[in-house]
């Protein structure tokens, strides 16, 4: 697909993994009624660590991230972040929730609230920061996405770059210690994928855990530790970046990069 | 990708050609009308067939309603006003409005007491600043929602008036239940503190309001007994002289209105008699068209015969003896031979009723057209040139003769000059109605001026009627509060005087009830009457059940009736209104606004019960709304003003109009939880997994991200739904409620009014649609505004 160039330094050493386990999938399976769409995931994440899964249309990256804040029910195994466990438990789920951003490939921002509403909305309700409070903090984040003169627009009024940064801002708003992240550039022009890439980045160099679906694959290179690609369900393939793309074990895994960075 | 980009740039203009001024067809008012008027052929025929339409309806309208009458106590009088402008003798001419002037408090209010009148006014006006902080949210201060609140209570203590700890206390109920919730929320999770707060509401509202009303009305009513008890005194002793006072007033009122009448029928006497003249013509002319008419209908008939004469080339007769043909002649034959009678009938008619109801010319111009040939003596030279009487009849007589002689034999060349002669006696009287036409126009001109004074007088004589008949209203209306005042006072104070005795008799009265029970076998001590007593049961047991059930009436009534005078007596407060007391557009505005605002709390909670994955609170909500659909409201409304009697406790008093809001916000809330359902529907899952993912709980998802969003799609179909319930009210007609239509029957049974239909509803009409479409705008309004936001 697209390989944006990334052309400013990366600070890779600030990017620190710990031994502290973020994330842990145990043995994790999921169905869509009958459809077997994850089978058998095993995947630790560890604090600071930065994984781009990929792979081909279909395969379960969406239901994989989705399951690590229920937004999707697993039937089978574990997902444990930062120590709880995800059960049908609301309090748990509401809890893990506000730990875990997510940044969607649409954005999801609400329409009816302006920029600034849309950051402070759920330090609010949801963490009761005081209005001016969130809103201090959510100011902060819009000079951190440089879109701090956008607060009192609506999302229709933005481009699609910009609100896709204000997503990330909304979730970082929150304060969490993952941040998941669906295609976040796979509905922008070249252009605004580059801002909003550079945004991931930061964050990535702030030494945020992240777990990114994407199919940029210069981002996956130079900022992934990790690199997982799935098919059909299963995890086939994990490895670093340069081991990944250079010396890809699987079959499938070659098939694919060969279409991805083929032409 | 972003090469490719590069690349499409260099084709982009630059330089921008030179600013012109467009031609002068393309701007301003004459660009506007070619191309919103006339352009193209079928939009020119299109806008004049319009202009035709909108000017045949307001050339209709127009002249009705502005030239109607404001000023007059009956419909009769109206027709008088009317008649006397020449404004057509059968109420076609002009409205009757003075129906609205005389009546129109009554359409608003129906029985309401008019001294309390400024009570709904008021509860309206407050409507509006209630209202505020809903529709102006960003214009008003936040603190007014608590007023909002509030206002419920205020409304209904406003119009039904009574104690005003009766508001306040139902209100502290749902304050109760809101602690209940806090509290309970914070030590046990929603199910329990939501429950428990409807308990504690229920509790509250059940078990302690009540005694805790009827203790305050108690305690001040004791206070008050000896004051009140002189005052009513005082009273009984004064108002007979003020009720006489105000009927004396009365009488004199209605002397003079009796004299007013007069002089304006002296009037109208007058008039009549200058315009003498033209009612002369008017009937001559009547008779006329009268024989005209006839005469049309003889030479139809006439054409008729020779259409079947022709069809059967003479005499009807049938082709061969087969039993169709047969028939089919006799038919024909049956039927030339009723028009050859109908001719000769007609003919006759006309020509006796020529002779007989009309004046020879020369007659009319001597003796009764005296004055106005005098003052414009070419009436003369008109009259001179009208053929006689005998001109126009007796060639009637020859063609009497000749119709009698017809047979079905008749040649179609006699049936034509038959008909040929009858069109020229026809023309002839065509002429002589014309000339008579032209001598009324010239009389009419005579006597215009003659009538300017007595008109105008006339029309000063209404209007002092008209106040008069005010002033009259007023002082019926204060002698019938005094009067009422009066037949109250005795009736509170004969109640008050026996307060103590029947206050003293309650132990007693409890005792022998509790005496009579215990000779009631214990089987049979919870039953209500007699007949529920098993077959065999002894006469004794009967008798023994009967006595227990007379002396618990007696104690209950008893105790009622107490409470009822403590009630009265205590009372801190307005004057309680009856339901049956609120009629008219009140009584629309009262349960459109109530079930307004009571269904769209419901519809939203129903539209989000539909959507939940919960089963039993789904289907429960599928078949709520399904049903409420699917079934009429006036089928619904007849359950609310009969079956609910059924199910609920004999003997309670469960206010009709509340059960009728009651029903209306069931039914308006099924439709707008469909609404809101769409609106929910045409949100996309986007939003509601971004609430997800930022912790946002279930309630505060839905009341900070999806709520809004769906009622903003929702406003059309909400504000819809809102316009058909207000509509709707009128329905309560049919229960007996006295909607503003209902009301309309009942001044229509007035007498004065009886056949007044258009100007009553064209008035109640115009309320409703002044308010429909004031929702209608507000709600484009809002479209617009927050289209602006949210694209
Ligand atoms: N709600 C659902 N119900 C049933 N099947 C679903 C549902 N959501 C996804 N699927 C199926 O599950 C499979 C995995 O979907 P998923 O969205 O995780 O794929 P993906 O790897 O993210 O693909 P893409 O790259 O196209 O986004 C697909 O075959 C899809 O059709
Ligand atoms: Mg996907």
């Amino acid at each position: 697909m697209s390989d944006t160039a990334i052309d400013r330094e990366i600070n890779r050493d600030a990017m620190k993994v710990s031994d502290e386990v973020a994330i842990q999938i145990t043995d994790m399976n999921k169905w869509y009624g009958t459809f077997h769409v994850l089978r058998d995931i095993n995947l630790t994440v560890n604090r600071g660590e930065r994984i781009v899964v990929c792979g081909p249309s279909g395969s379960g990256k969406s239901t994989l991230i989705r399951c690590i804040n229920r937004l999707e029910e697993h039937q089978a195994g574990t997902i444990m972040v930062d120590g709880t466990e995800l059960s049908s438990d609301l309090k748990n789920i509401d809890k893990i929730r506000s730990e875990v951003g997510m940044c969607f490939q649409h954005f999801n921002l609400f329409p009816h609230l302006t920029i600034l509403e849309n950051l402070t909305l759920a330090p609010i309700w949801v963490r009761k920061t005081p209005k001016k409070e969130a809103e201090e903090t959510a100011m902060h984040y819009l000079e951190k996405v440089k879109i701090p003169e956008q607060a009192d627009k609506y999302p229709g009024q933005l481009s699609g770059g910009q609100q896709q940064r204000v997503a990330i801002a909304r979730s970082l708003c929150m304060k969490p210690r993952i941040m998941l992240f669906d295609e976040p550039t796979s509905a922008l022009d070249p252009e605004m994928i580059k801002e909003v890439l550079d945004t991931m980045i930061e964050l990535a160099e702030e030494g945020m855990t992240m777990i990114c679906v994407t199919h940029e694959m210069g981002f996956a290179r130079q900022v992934a530790n990790r690199v997982i690609f799935m098919d059909a369900g299963q995890i086939v393939e994990q490895n670093e970046p340069e081991e990944f793309f250079n010396n890809p074990q699987s079959e499938r895994t070659q098939l694919f990069l060969s279409q991805i960075l083929g032409h | 990708m972003s090469d490719l980009h590069a690349h499409t740039t260099s084709y982009v203009r630059k330089e921008m050609l030179p600013e012109q001024t467009p031609p002068i067809t393309e701007t301003g008012a004459i660009k506007w009308v070619r191309e919103n008027l006339f352009s193209g052929w079928m939009n020119i025929l299109l806008t004049v067939i319009s202009l035709f339409v909108i000017y045949l309806a307001l050339s209709l309208v127009l002249p009705w309603a502005f030239g109607g009458v404001w000023n007059a106590g009956s419909l009769t009088e109206c027709r008088e006003v009317l008649f006397s402008f020449y404004k057509g003798g059968h109420g076609h001419g002009g409205a009757c409005w003075a129906v609205i002037e005389d009546r129109w408090l009554q359409i608003m209010f129906g029985f309401y007491p008019p001294d309390q009148y400024w009570r709904p006014i008021l509860a309206f006006v407050l409507f509006f600043v209630a209202l505020a902080p809903v529709l102006f949210a960003d214009k008003v201060p936040g603190q007014l929602i608590w007023f909002s609140l509030a206002y419920p209570f205020l409304a209904a203590w406003l119009i039904w008036g009574g104690s005003f700890w009766v508001p306040v206390f139902a209100a502290m109920g749902f304050v109760l239940a809101f602690i209940v919730l806090k509290f309970l929320g914070k030590i046990a999770g929603p199910i329990v503190a939501n429950l428990g707060a409807l308990v504690a509401a229920l509790v509250w509202w059940g078990a302690i309001m009540t005694p805790l009303t009827d203790g305050l009305n108690k305690m001040i009513g004791n206070s008050r007994f000896d004051s009140t008890l002189s005052t009513l005194e005082a009273r009984t002793a004064e108002l007979p002289a003020e009720v006489a006072a105000l009927e004396a007033q009365g009488a004199d009122k209605e002397a003079e209105i009796a004299a007013a009448v007069d002089a304006k029928n002296a009037t109208l006497t007058a008039m009549t008699e200058i315009r003498i003249e033209e009612f002369v013509i008017a009937n001559e002319v009547e008779a006329k068209e009268d024989a005209l008419q006839r005469l049309d209908a003889a030479q139809d008939s006439i054409e008729d015969l020779s259409d079947i004469l022709a069809t059967w080339n003479g005499a009807p007769s049938p082709a061969s003896d087969s039993e169709k043909d047969i028939a089919e002649a006799e038919a024909a034959t049956s039927a030339a031979e009723t028009l050859i009678g109908n001719i000769g009938s007609l003919l006759s008619d006309a020509q006796s009723g020529l002779a007989d109801d009309t004046l020879e010319p020369a007659e009319l111009a001597g003796t009764f057209i005296v004055g106005a040939s005098q003052e414009d003596p070419s009436i003369l030279g008109d009259f001179d040139a009208m053929v006689d009487k005998a001109a126009l009849s007796n060639p009637l007589n020859d063609l009497i003769d000749r119709a009698g002689a017809v047979t079905l034999n008749e040649s179609q060349g006699d049936l034509a000059s038959l008909r040929a002669d009858t069109e020229t006696v026809m023309a002839a009287l065509s002429t002589n109605i014309a000339s008579l036409d032209t001598i009324m126009d010239k009389i009419i001109a005579t006597n215009a001026d003659d009538l300017v004074e007595p008109q105008a007088q006339f029309l000063d004589q209404m209007a002092d009627l008209a106040s008069l008949r005010d002033e009259a209203t007023t002082i019926a209306q204060a002698t019938f509060r005094v009067s009422s005042e009066e037949s109250d006072t005795r009736g509170f104070l004969a109640v008050l005087q026996s307060l103590n005795d029947r206050e003293a008799a309650l132990p007693i009265l409890r005792d022998e009830t509790a005496g009579a029970l215990a000779l009631v076998p214990s089987d049979y001590r919870n039953m209500i009457a007699v007949n529920q007593l098993p077959e065999d049961a002894s006469a004794e047991d009967r008798a023994a059940l009967s006595t227990y059930l007379g002396a618990r009436n007696i104690e209950l009534s008893t105790q009622a009736s107490v409470r009822e005078t403590y009630g009265e007596l205590g009372r801190v407060g307005l004057t309680p209104i009856d339901s049956r007391q609120i009629g008219g557009f009140l009584l629309a505005l009262i349960i459109g606004i109530a079930g307004i605002v009571l269904s769209l709390p419901l519809g939203i909670l129903l539209a989000l019960g539909r959507q939940s994955h919960l089963f039993f609170l789904n289907k429960v909500c599928v078949v709520f709304i399904e049903v409420i659909r699917g079934v009429p409201l006036i089928v619904w409304l007849f359950t609310a003003s009969l079956l609910l009697n059924y199910f609920l406790p004999p003997g309670s008093n469960f206010d009709l109009m509340l059960r009728v809001i009651i029903m209306v916000t069931l039914f308006s809330s099924a439709y707008i939880a469909e609404v809101i359902r769409g609106g929910l529907a045409a949100l996309p899952t986007g939003q509601y997994e971004g609430a997800d993912s930022l912790g946002l709980g279930y309630w505060q998802s839905m009341q900070l991200i999806i709520l809004p969003q769906a009622m903003k799609i929702s406003i059309p179909g909400i504000v819809n739904s809102f316009i058909g319930l207000f509509k709707d009210t009128t329905l309560v007609l049919f229960i007996g409620l006295l909607d503003p239509v209902g009301l309309s029957n009942a001044i229509r049974a007035d007498t004065d009014w009886n056949g007044v239909y258009w100007e009553l509803f064209v008035f109640i009409g115009l309320l409703f649609f002044i308010f429909c479409f004031s929702m209608g705008r507000y709600s484009l309004h809002l479209e617009k505004k927050l289209q602006r936001e949210h694209r």
